[in-house]
């Protein structure tokens, strides 16, 4: 048996830990446990695959230069990390909202059906992404860590540096939203058959 | 995360979830990214303090068992001597061997008994 198929059932702390000591297999299992999940989270935040890359491999970065240093104070290595990737998502995406006319940035209002009827993929994973991708930044965050990566509220609450009450309005008026986008979408999308 | 059951968005949430494929050249500079902050920090860093945790997740203990195949083949090893004790000491029991040899059979169970239990003196 490979050792490094050993890692798998090892704590992601114990992980961190012995990549701090100069464990090679442990980074590459920190890389291989974490990488796919930060990574569709950046696409779906940033509609970016480039930058999404970008965000992922700095957000690895600094997990990485923070191993020997991490205090171990009960916050959970993934907690941490999800945090990073969210902040460095936001601050991207501020960065694109610099400098762009008022006029060109979309208003919650206008998640009309017809907004995703323009869709051309007709599979409910297409449909939901670009569903997704119409709403306000902090709904769209919200609802993709509680109903895709499937963090619990107090935990989106860490993510986010808000109160639980804050995830959860945020969570309820993203999914209104997007019922709204995609109800348009339901009958093309076989929904009706379920 | 429990499935919202009635939640009409549920079917769309179903669908998309899923991690999402990494390119082979993304996970080789991210892990290049851990080789050269490992190289550096092992360059420069003082010794590593060992947590005072009695459960160690690095612990001598626990890569052992680690190494051993996990908990479950530890225990399995540690049954395997308990029982090489017990039948140690127990009292010699009448087996359809009495004639004193001992056929290897190729049962594993067969095969450890053959090792650890003496012919009995009418043998």
């Amino acid at each position: 048996m490979p050792f490094d198929t050993m890692l798998t059932d090892v704590p992601d702390l114990a992980l961190l830990r012995l990549y701090a000591n100069g464990d090679r297999a442990a980074a590459q299992e920190l890389a291989r446990r974490f990488l796919p999940r930060i990574l569709g989270y950046a696409r779906r935040m940033l509609q970016d695959a480039a930058e999404a890359e970008d965000v992922a491999q700095e957000a690895m970065l600094r997990l990485w230069r923070i191993a020997p240093n991490w205090q171990d104070e009960g916050a959970k290595v993934s907690t941490w990390l999800w945090r990073v990737v969210a902040n460095l998502c936001t601050d991207r995406l501020r960065r694109r909202r610099t400098g762009v006319a008022l006029d060109d940035v979309p208003e919650p209002e206008d998640l009309a059906p017809g907004a995703v009827s323009a869709i051309m993929a007709a599979d409910r994973a297409a449909a939901l992404e670009a569903a997704l991708a119409s709403l306000p930044e902090r709904q769209r965050q919200a609802v993709v860590l509680r109903h895709l990566e499937g963090l619990a509220n107090p935990e989106i609450a860490i993510v986010m540096d808000i109160g639980v009450e804050a995830v959860e309005s945020l969570t309820a008026r993203g999914k209104r939203a997007l019922t709204t986008a995609l109800a348009g979408q339901r009958e093309a999308l076989g929904y009706q058959d379920d | 995360m429990e499935p919202e059951r009635n939640d009409p968005l549920e079917a769309f949430f179903t669908a998309a979830r899923g991690p999402a494929p990494v390119p082979d050249a993304l996970m080789a500079r991210v892990l290049a990214d851990a080789d050269q902050v490992q190289a550096a920090q092992v360059r420069t860093a003082p010794p590593v303090r060992r947590p005072d945790s009695t459960v160690a997740a690095t612990g001598f203990w626990q890569r052992f068992v680690q190494v051993l195949g996990g908990s479950g083949a530890v225990a399995g090893l540690a049954a395997a001597g308990m029982a090489g004790v017990w039948l140690g000491f127990a009292q010699p029991v009448a087996l359809p061997f009495t004639d004193s040899t001992v056929e290897l059979i190729p049962a594993d169970d067969d095969f450890w008994l053959a090792l650890v239990v003496e012919p009995t003196p009418e043998g």
